[in-house]
């Protein structure tokens, strides 16, 4: 399909589908209101049916002008090495404490790095976590469990 | 000259060893948390206003000025030296001092922000200390229509400042718009799109965004095409700007600070609306279009003024009518209320003097500013020659703990992996993140202001096009969509003419 070699046309597809969602969710659990007694809905109301519209003309000028520009390739590898490595340090920051979330976030991070050398790596992750103690713990006198086993 | 006798009075106190010692720290300090990726003014004040709770008011305030210069300049550096701006004022000052390191010339363009801003300092804080009771009664007279139509207008001014299209950045816009709407429903109190989750409650956290869309989409991409960072590496020799850059930034640095100076004074203007106008401003008046996002002088000169005028500017309705204009006011408010000072009209009576310390000092900090780090900037510009191997981990870290300490909470950490996702698609379909940001940050008050226009109008839209203020705000905003849209119109028609002829 030529329409999803077009950065425009899925844009604006996914404009339509963000849109058409945000509908949804407003219409089923939100109360829209008046104009001139604006409920809890009535913004993202208006928002979401804008933007129904943008993707629509959006995705509608993709395909009239035919432009497929083609979208450049999807790095899915260090695209989930880096939110994973970011999930990784929230889930242990406040259980497992800092000693033990800031490593571990650089070592699933070390997986997506070109040429990565464990040992340096290791170094690494034990000068950042320092410097962090220094400057977040020590100095900004941030409460972050340390250590939690 | 009363004006005279206060500006001489206040630079009396500021000047005095130890205010200017607080001012001195509180810039290093600002400037040295500022620096860290994703730490913006609002992130490193927090952090840092316990420290300044047992000084005295002057002192505590003159040195949360200081950290806020030191933080929006710090900002500005990491914007343009590793392309990650720690917050909205930052975004545009990235795309063309980035590019300029990228090309070498990352020294001078530290050195072009840093004499831009001191520029528009001195002459803000005039405007400030001059114009002080004018531009109050101009903020006075505005009402919600007037509120609204000002959002209007800071957003269509983003949309022309993307560089894909108009009608995408629009739509980035709206997202923004929709995801500022989560959390719960100041009017009502009703939940909106939090689906049962605790964390979504209070809303999505900005700065967990901007590091998502920004810093970590960033980091991906640099892992994903190891070459595109290797460039900066080289040259960056020659840090003060030629003759050639002076030429172009100072005229661009004088507008820059007209512009901040203006939206600035606005409530809900403040830094980021300043800078992003007065890159689109640039582009539009220059003669170089074509080197717009790859390294033009006046698009690093213009934002970083404009910026920092309205940082100065932006205390006026926070200090006369106790509005704070964004969420660095608030926490100044905040520190001041700490002190028992309740910012109003009646602080310009009853404690003058601390006001006008206050004013002498923000000239003051800037100053030390720049004193401070063009001697600095080798030091700044050796943070790039890391290998990214190194700094991508040191990044990442520093900006999960810093999520975290926002308000000692975990979740701002999932919603930038979240973002993450999100902001590395966009990069994909080139869609531009900046008005995203913009759309979330203003969308609570374009609501607000439009549902009290609304109310008092009882449904009525014509409200906004009879009064003069709001309807001369959305002219504005409609010349400047026409202005971009017809020469496009005309290109397109152009260019299709040409292929039919072909």
């Amino acid at each position: 399909m030529a329409i999803f070699r077009s950065t425009d046309a899925v844009s604006g597809l996914l404009f339509i589908a963000f849109g058409t969602a945000t509908l949804v969710a407003v219409l089923t659990t939100l109360n829209v209101g008046t104009p001139g007694e604006m409920g809890s809905g009535f913004f993202p109301l208006v928002a979401s049916v804008l933007l129904v519209i943008v993707g629509i003309c959006v995705t509608a000028k993709a395909m009239l002008t035919g432009a497929a520009d083609g979208i450049e390739q999807f790095h899915w590898r260090p695209l989930l090495v880096v939110s994973a490595s970011v999930l990784v340090s929230g889930l242990l920051l406040v259980s497992a404490g800092l000693v033990i979330a800031i490593p571990a976030a650089i070592l699933v991070l070390a997986l997506a790095m070109p040429n990565r050398n464990w040992p340096v790596m290791l170094i690494v992750a034990a000068a950042v976590t320092g410097f962090l103690y220094i400057v977040f713990v020590l100095g900004l006198q941030i409460r972050i469990p340390l250590l939690r086993v | 000259m009363d004006i005279l006798a206060n500006i001489a009075s206040g630079l009396g106190d500021a000047a005095q060893p130890g205010n200017l010692l607080y001012c001195l720290i509180g810039v290093v300090l600002g400037t040295a948390i500022g620096v860290l990726p994703g730490l913006g003014p609002v992130a490193t004040i927090a952090m840092l206003l316990p420290i300044t709770y047992s000084l005295d008011p002057t002192a505590a305030l003159i040195m949360l000025a200081g950290i806020y210069y030191g933080a929006q300049y710090g900002g500005s550096t990491t914007a343009i030296l590793v392309n990650l701006p720690g917050e909205a004022s930052s975004v545009v000052t990235a795309i063309d001092g980035h590019a300029m390191a990228k090309q070498g010339r990352g020294g001078t363009a530290l050195a072009i922000a840093a004499l831009a801003s001191v520029f528009a300092g001195t002459i803000a804080t005039g405007v400030v200390a001059v114009f002080s009771p004018i531009l109050s009664s101009v903020a006075l007279s505005f009402l919600s229509p007037d509120y609204f139509a000002l959002v209007v207008l800071g957003l269509v001014a983003s949309v022309v400042l993307a560089n894909a299209s108009l009608l995408k950045a629009f739509g980035m816009v709206l997202i923004g718009l929709i995801l500022g709407s989560v959390g719960i429903d100041p009017n009502s109190g009703d939940f909106r799109f939090t689906f049962g989750s605790v964390g979504l409650t209070n809303g999505l956290e900005f700065v967990a965004i901007a590091m998502g869309l920004f810093a970590f989409a960033e980091i991906v991409q640099n892992i994903a095409d190891p070459d595109s960072k290797s460039v900066s590496l080289n040259a960056i020799s020659s840090r003060w700007p030629t003759r050639d850059d002076f030429r172009r930034a100072v005229p661009a640095a004088a507008r820059g600070t007209f512009l901040g100076s203006i939206f600035g004074v606005l409530p809900g203007g403040g830094a980021a609306i300043s800078s992003f106008a007065a890159y689109a401003m640039e582009r539009k008046v220059t003669r170089h279009p074509e080197e717009f996002g790859h390294g033009a002088v006046e698009g690093v000169a213009g934002p970083e003024a404009a910026n920092n005028a309205a940082a100065q500017t932006s205390f006026i309705p926070m200090l006369t009518l106790g509005i704070p204009s964004n969420g660095v006011m608030a926490l100044m408010m905040g520190a001041m209320m700490i002190h028992n000072i309740v910012p109003g009209p009646q602080v310009m009576a009853g404690n003058a003097d601390l006001v006008w310390a206050l004013i002498a000092s923000m000239w003051i900090g800037n100053v030390i500013l720049v004193i401070l780090n063009l001697p600095m900037v080798g030091l700044w510009v050796r943070l790039v020659s890391v290998p990214y191997r190194y700094l991508a981990p040191a990044i990442l870290a520093l900006c999960v703990v810093g999520l975290y300490g926002i308000g000692n909470d975990i979740f701002p950490i999932f919603t930038a992996a979240a973002f993450t996702v999100i902001g590395y698609a966009m990069a994909r379909l080139k869609c531009e993140p900046a008005p995203l940001l913009l759309g979330f940050i203003l969308g609570p008050m374009l609501e607000e202001n439009l549902r009290r226009s609304l109310l008092i109008s009882d449904g009525d839209v014509t409200v906004f096009f009879t009064r003069p203020i709001s309807a001369t705000l959305l002219a504005v905003a409609g010349a400047l969509l026409l202005s971009v849209m017809l020469p496009t119109l005309r290109r397109k028609r152009l260019q299709i003419i040409e292929e039919g002829d072909g």
